[in-house]
């Protein structure tokens, strides 16, 4: 009897403890996941797009590393902020929320850089109504190296 | 040379009119918007999304915002996980718009820097659910940007967010939200 309360007592504190767990589990940190998807460039990325834009619900979600030029990036005090990557030879623009865990940004514009985040979706341009904007979030920099928190 | 003067005449109009509905709109991709929810129970319920489209035409004072709404983040997975599938439904509802007017933006001159107490009445989307609403902001002006930040409420009834009676003490029943956008002016195709 004394060993079944035990055994009750055991399973409880665990399955508190898996709760607790997931309750505070934080975003996932991309910086050692597999990317579903790679792109060297975004001529490669261009290739794809309608694949994308006819079935984005098979995207969505996935994880993406895409290599290309930034040309504007923000940077918080404290973690985060966004970045642009485009090419004039391509109506597409890559727009990534960076990851909260990443500091100290080591980014130029104009430069080239290699990020890894979560698609989010895809919408029209407002500024320009043939550029398709590429949403993602969560994202980190693979090169330049970046430090990570 | 009657044909040519009138040509040329044309085409200083259509440049000058060009230039002049390219100089009105003032645009970002990269606008802030930020929510929390101040319940009973503080459960730092709260997401920041950085990645928000808006534009703004100084002549008429129109103003359109487009959120998507999975590009909102939150430091707990689960939390975002339950945003997205339970309360926003963000694949069946991608996106929350708001298109409205800065009623008083004639009165202002937007030639010199200042700031500007401003008057927001438009249509807020949430879930393909719109709730006209009437809203005060800031608007400053800073060598040729525009940027606006405002503090509101949404009410989740409004667009028929349903909270579970479990989590009730948890999630307000009005949603504090805050943006701040950064408008410049961009030539347009």
């Amino acid at each position: 009897m004394k060993k079944l309360i035990w055994i009750l007592l055991a399973l409880i504190a665990l399955a508190i403890a898996a709760g607790l767990y997931l309750y505070f589990k934080p975003v996932k940190d991309l910086t050692k996941s597999k990317p579903d998807f790679w792109f060297d460039d975004l001529r490669q990325l261009n290739e794809v797009l309608p694949n994308i834009e006819n079935n984005p619900g098979a995207y969505i979600g996935k994880i993406f590393e895409i290599s290309g030029n930034v040309t504007e990036y923000s940077a918080e005090p404290h973690g985060g902020g966004y970045l642009v990557i485009e090419s004039k030879d391509f109506n597409i623009l890559i727009n990534a929320q960076l990851d909260h865990r990443v500091v100290k940004v080591n980014i130029q514009e104009n430069r080239p850089c290699t990020i890894k985040a979560e698609f989010t979706g895809m919408e029209e341009d407002l500024i320009d109504p043939d550029v398709t904007i590429m949403y993602f979030k969560q994202a980190v920099i693979l090169n330049p190296k970046t430090h990570q928190e | 040379m009657k044909s040519l003067l009138s040509t040329i005449f044309l085409a200083i109009f259509w440049l000058g009119t060009h230039q002049i509905a390219q100089s009105q709109k003032y645009l970002t991709r990269n606008g802030y918007v930020h929510f929390k929810s101040n319940a009973e129970v503080d459960d730092d319920v709260e997401a920041v999304n950085r990645s928000v489209a808006c534009a703004l035409d100084i002549q008429t004072g129109e103003i359109v915002f487009n959120v998507l709404i999975k590009n909102f983040t939150f430091r707990k997975a689960l939390m975002q996980e339950h945003f997205n599938e339970n309360y926003m439904e963000s694949d069946k509802y991608p996106r929350a718009t708001y298109k409205g007017r800065i009623v008083n933006l004639p009165s202002i001159d937007v030639s010199k820097n200042g700031k500007h107490k401003i008057k927001l009445e438009g249509t807020l989307t949430i879930r393909d659910i719109p709730k006209n609403r009437t809203d005060e902001a800031e608007l400053e002006i800073k060598d040729g940007t525009f940027i606006i930040t405002s503090a509101f409420g949404v009410a989740c009834a409004d667009h028929n967010i349903k909270i579970p009676k479990l989590v009730a003490d948890k999630i307000a029943e009005v949603i504090d939200v805050d943006f701040r956008v950064e408008l410049k002016e961009t030539s347009s195709k």
